[in-house]
C-alpha cells in the first residue's frame, strides 16, 4: 500500500496539552525515563476540530441526536409526519440503539452511543429506509462512499458502530501518542491570588492553589493511507483532486492543530519546529521515535530540539540502511527546507 | 501424510504495544505477551479481509492449525560503557470521550475509559504451520493492505514487523534472536497436548465480528517458559 508519513518535532513551553484524571499531563516510560505523552485521541480531536474549519467537507459529527434529522429526512422523502417519528427511531435502533428510558423520563430523542455521522448520510439513511421498508437492508444499501462525500473526517479517523459492522469503517489515518525525545518531571505551579478589595491591613492571599505541568519537545507521528483513502468504502466518490484537497487540509490541521487543555491559562502555542514527510509506495509505516529511547539530553551549544533534530535524522538514515525503507520512497521533503505550500503541493501530488 | 510446514518471523517492536486479551467495555487491558488473536487478526488485515466475512471464517478455521511461538526480547540502553536492561512497564491511559451533546444541549456527560499499554517492549513471534497460508501472510505482511500495528492503531511499529519465512524454527528464531538460545528468554509456545502446557488462554479466534457482531473464540493450550539466566 502507499502511505504518507509525518514525522513531526515540536517543542512546547510551560503546558498542560492532555491530563489524566488527576489533572497531570500525560507520561509515558520510554527508554527507562519517565516522558511527557499526549494521547493519539488527544492530539486528533483537535486535528478534527481544525479542519473542519479549514474545510468544509470535514462535516463529520458525532452525536447521540440524530433520531429528529432521521425523521426530518424520512419526510422529506415523503413519508406521512405520524409514521416518520416511528419509522427514524426504528433506523436509528438498528444504528445505534435507541434510548428508550431516556425518551421516557425526559421525552428526548437519543440513541444509546456516540454515532460519527453527517447530513448527508443521514439523508442516505433514509432514502434508503424508505426504498427498502427494513433498516438492516437500509444500512446495507447505503453503505457506500456516495454518502461520505460532506464527511471525509470520517473516511479519515475511521468509525466502530457496534450494532451493525456494514458501517462500521476503518480510517484511513495512523496516529501515534506523542512522546517527549527527552525526560520529563512534571512541575506544580503554586499560585495565589490576590484579593483586590482585600483591606490593606489584612494580609495573606485571596486563594492559594497548584496546577500541574511540563515543558517538551515532541516527537509526534501520523501517516495516512492514501491506497485505503481512494477505495469504495473511503473517498473513491470524490475527484483525484478533490481527495488531494483533503489530504492537504489533512496535513495542514494535524501540522497545526494544538490539543485545547490549559489554552487559557497557559496558551503553549506553537508550531512543528521540523517536519519529515515521506511517501512509499509499499511497505506499512514505521515511525522514527526510537531515536529518542535513549533520552535526548542538549550538549554543545545545542538545545533539545536541534539535539533531537539530530538524533531523528541518524535513525532515518538508520533505518534506510538495514531496512532498505527508502528503496520505495517516491517522496520526502521537509519544513522548514520547504515552505509550508511546498510541502502539501509535493506531498498531495502522490494522492491518486 | 504429511504437511509442508514453513515459519514466519516477526519483529514486534515499538515503544507502546497493547495486546488485549478478556477486554470489554471501558476497561482494555494488556496482556505481558502478544495473543495468537492480534497476531492472526494483524495478518488478516495485512490480506485486506473484511471483518465478519465468509473469507475471515474460512482462513480463521485454518488458522486453527497454525502454533504461535512468542518471545519476550529484553532491550538494552547503554549509558557510557554499562548496558542497563530496560524493565517492561504497564501504563494506564485514562481516555475519555468528550463534549457528548445531551438532548437539551447543555450537560455534557463524559465517557470514561482505561486502556493499558506496555513500555519498552519487544518481541520476537514465529507462526509455524501451513506454507501456502504461511507465505500468503509473510507476503502481505511486507506491504499490507490495510495497516500494521502493534496491538492498537496508536501504536506503530519502530521497524518492519515481517522478519522473514523459514524452513525451520531454529533459523527462523537465529534471524530474530541471534546466535542466544531461546532458553534464555521468556517465551511460551502452544502446544499440542494438554499435559505439555501451563495454561489455556481464549486467545483463538474463530471469528472476529459474525454478522451479528460477536467475535468468538476458543481456548488454546500454551506453555509459559521464564528466561533461564
Amino acid at each position: 500500500m502507499k502511505h504518507l508519513e509525518l514525522h513531526i518535532l515540536q517543542s512546547f513551553p510551560v503546558a498542560c496539552l492532555n491530563r489524566d484524571d488527576l489533572n497531570s499531563p500525560k507520561t509515558a516510560i520510554f527508554g527507562g525515563v519517565q516522558r511527557a505523552r499526549v494521547s493519539s485521541q488527544s492530539w486528533k480531536r483537535a486535528i478534527r476540530e481544525l479542519a473542519t474549519e479549514i474545510n468544509p467537507r470535514f462535516q463529520g459529527q458525532r452525536t447521540r441526536l440524530i433520531v429528529e434529522p432521521l425523521r426530518d429526512a424520512l419526510i422529506a422523502e415523503g413519508i406521512a409526519e405520524v409514521d416518520a417519528l416511528d419509522k427514524a427511531k426504528a433506523l436509528a435502533d438498528a444504528l445505534s440503539k435507541f434510548d428508550v428510558d431516556t425518551e421516557k423520563k425526559t421525552g428526548k430523542l437519543k440513541v444509546k452511543t456516540l454515532f460519527f455521522t453527517s447530513q448527508a448520510e443521514l439523508e442516505a439513511l433514509a432514502r434508503a429506509f424508505h426504498e427498502t421498508g427494513d433498516a438492516k437492508k437500509a444500512i446495507k444499501k447505503a453503505a457506500s462512499s456516495e454518502i461520505l462525500k460532506d464527511a471525509a473526517d470520517i473516511a479519515l479517523f475511521g468509525r466502530m458502530v457496534a450494532n451493525d459492522h456494514s458501517l462500521t469503517l476503518e480510517g484511513a489515518a495512523l496516529f501515534s501518542h506523542a512522546l517527549s525525545t527527552h525526560k520529563v518531571d512534571n512541575e506544580i505551579d503554586f499560585f495565589s491570588a490576590v484579593d483586590d478589595w482585600q483591606p490593606n491591613e489584612e494580609s495573606g492571599a485571596g486563594m492559594t492553589g497548584t496546577l500541574e505541568f511540563n515543558s517538551a519537545t515532541y516527537y509526534r507521528f501520523a501517516a495516512l493511507n492514501i491506497d485505503m483513502l481512494a477505495d469504495k468504502d473511503h473517498l473513491q466518490a470524490l475527484s483525484r483532486e478533490e481527495r488531494q484537497e483533503v489530504v492537504r487540509s489533512f496535513i495542514e490541521a494535524t501540522l497545526k492543530a494544538i490539543p485545547g487543555a490549559r489554552k487559557n491559562s497557559m496558551n503553549a502555542a506553537t508550531l512543528p519546529g521540523y517536519v519529515l514527510g515521506v511517501v512509499r509506495s509499499s511497505g506499512h509505516p514505521v515511525q522514527l521515535v526510537n531515536a529518542f529511547e535513549k533520552p535526548i539530553r542538549a550538549y554543545g551549544g545545542k538545545g533539545l530540539f536541534e539535539a533531537s533534530l539530530d538524533a531523528m535524522k541518524n535513525e532515518r538514515e538508520n533505518l534506510n540502511s538495514t531496512w532498505g525503507l527508502d528503496k520505495s520512497e517516491l517522496f520526502n521533503g521537509a519544513i522548514p527546507d520547504l515552505s509550508l505550500a511546498e510541502f502539501l503541493y509535493k506531498a498531495c501530488a502522490h494522492v491518486d | 501424510m504429511s504437511i509442508e510446514i514453513a515459519h514466519l518471523a516477526l519483529r514486534l517492536e515499538g515503544p507502546l504495544q497493547a495486546w488485549g486479551f478478556n477486554s470489554q467495555y471501558n476497561r482494555r487491558n494488556s496482556g505481558l505477551l502478544p495473543t495468537k488473536s492480534a497476531i492472526l487478526g494483524m495478518c488478516l488485515a495485512a490480506l485486506g479481509i473484511p471483518r465478519g466475512s465468509v473469507e475471515e471464517k474460512t482462513l480463521l478455521e485454518q488458522c486453527t492449525g497454525l502454533r504461535l511461538l512468542t518471545v519476550a526480547v529484553p532491550r538494552w540502553i547503554k549509558y557510557g560503557d554499562k548496558p542497563a536492561e530496560l524493565i517492561v512497564r504497564r501504563i494506564t491511559d485514562y481516555h475519555t470521550v468528550q463534549n457528548t451533546k445531551t438532548a437539551d444541549g447543555k450537560i455534557k456527560d463524559t465517557h470514561l475509559t482505561y486502556r493499558q499499554y506496555l513500555c519498552d517492549a519487544s518481541f520476537a513471534c514465529v507462526l509455524s504451520g501451513n506454507i501456502s497460508l504461511i507465505n500468503s501472510f509473510g507476503q502481505a505482511l511486507e506491504n499490507p493492505v490495510w495497516g500494521v500495528w502493534l496491538g492498537r492503531k496508536a501504536c506503530i511499529p519502530t521497524a518492519p514487523i515481517y522478519g522473514g519465512i523459514f524452513a525451520n524454527e531454529p533459523d527462523a528464531l537465529l534471524s530474530l534472536l541471534g546466535d542466544q538460545p531461546l532458553e534464555a528468554f521468556t517465551h511460551q509456545r502452544e502446544v499440542e497436548y494438554f499435559d505439555e502446557g501451563t495454561d489455556s488462554l481464549p486467545d483463538q479466534p474463530l471469528c472476529f465480528a459474525a454478522p451479528d457482531g460477536i467475535r468468538k473464540f476458543v481456548p488454546r493450550r500454551v506453555a509459559l517458559k521464564e528466561a533461564v539466566k
